[in-house]
């Protein structure tokens, strides 16, 4: 191996490291007083408390923009995406938001859902989010 | 020759851009994620060619497969780390390649992918947090990186083995 090549490899090596801190300190315990924050187009546009549906009931919340629409389906202790209008899907396919600091995100209609439980918040946002 | 290098240029695009939609159809476990096939045709034209053939063959494969998928977010994103990553391969390429060998010139490549594809998404979303998802990419873009530069190599030695690179 070259120079280069291997501070390139030490790079990789510390992101593999903060990437693997990183889900184990978000792994821990069941989410408590479950939010969702939506943002579109950068700004707040709804933030929602889930924690107020009852167990095993579920809500749908349809957002629409400049022609766009996505769904979002949200449950006492998560929150998922289900439809969009765009062809890729990607924030569908990330499934439900369970843990502090989970993100979907829909590049064409600009939207972004991100999940929060108050439970860890504290020490995981100081470490990577 | 210049007619053989035109053809070598357009049989990359046309191979890079068949990969390209074909590997689209692979689930991947996270979204922008992806394995990256088409960038080792952007590096063998490196390797062969030269710099103008890596940048046409990035080019015309990012506008091409977005005239048949139609998918302007991908085109965005592609058309900014696709050229990111070229500039970054040809510099390390040329000037630094007694520090850098090939697969982890391709590395180099994936993040510079990575950098800008993650710009792109944090301008359309407008929220900047989002640059944090560049550690999962950096990640599994080493690996992908790294797989596409050997082949890169590989590609780029057995062609010229058999004659068809220019003299």
């Amino acid at each position: 191996m070259k120079r280069g090549d291997k501070a390139m490899l030490s790079v990789f090596l510390v992101m593999l490291v903060l990437l693997s801190l990183s889900h184990l300190m978000r792994k821990a315990g069941e989410p408590h007083n479950a939010r969702a924050v939506i943002f579109q187009d950068g700004k707040v546009i709804r933030e929602l408390d889930l924690s107020r549906i009852p167990e095993g009931k579920e809500e749908k919340l349809r957002i629409e923009f400049r022609g766009g629409w996505n769904v979002l389906t949200l449950k006492r202790n998560g929150i998922a995406v289900t439809e969009a209008s765009c062809p890729d899907h990607d924030c569908v396919r990330v499934g439900e938001l369970t843990r502090n600091g989970d993100s979907a995100v829909c590049l064409p209609n600009r939207l972004s859902v991100r999940f929060r439980s108050s439970h860890l918040r504290e020490q995981v946002d100081g470490v990577t989010w | 020759m210049k007619l053989r290098e035109n053809i070598i240029t357009a049989l990359f695009v046309a191979m890079a851009i068949v990969i390209n939609i074909a590997e689209g159809a692979f689930p991947m476990p996270l979204p922008g994620i992806k394995l990256g096939l088409a960038n080792v045709f952007t590096l063998a034209a490196l390797l062969m060619l030269g710099t103008r053939a890596a940048f046409t063959v990035t080019v015309l494969r990012v506008f091409l497969v977005w005239l048949i998928t139609g998918n302007v977010f991908a085109l965005s994103c592609s058309m900014t780390g696709g050229l990111l990553a070229a500039a970054v391969m040809v510099l390390l390429y040329s000037k630094l390649s007694d520090y850098f060998s090939v697969p982890w010139i391709s590395v180099a490549g994936a993040w510079a992918f990575n950098a800008g594809q993650l710009a792109v998404a944090a301008v359309f979303v407008g929220d900047p947090r989002i640059v944090f998802y560049v550690i999962p990419l950096f990640v599994t873009g080493t690996a992908a990186g790294w797989c596409t530069g050997v082949l890169a190599e590989l590609l780029s030695k057995r062609i010229s083995l058999s004659g068809i690179r220019r003299d």
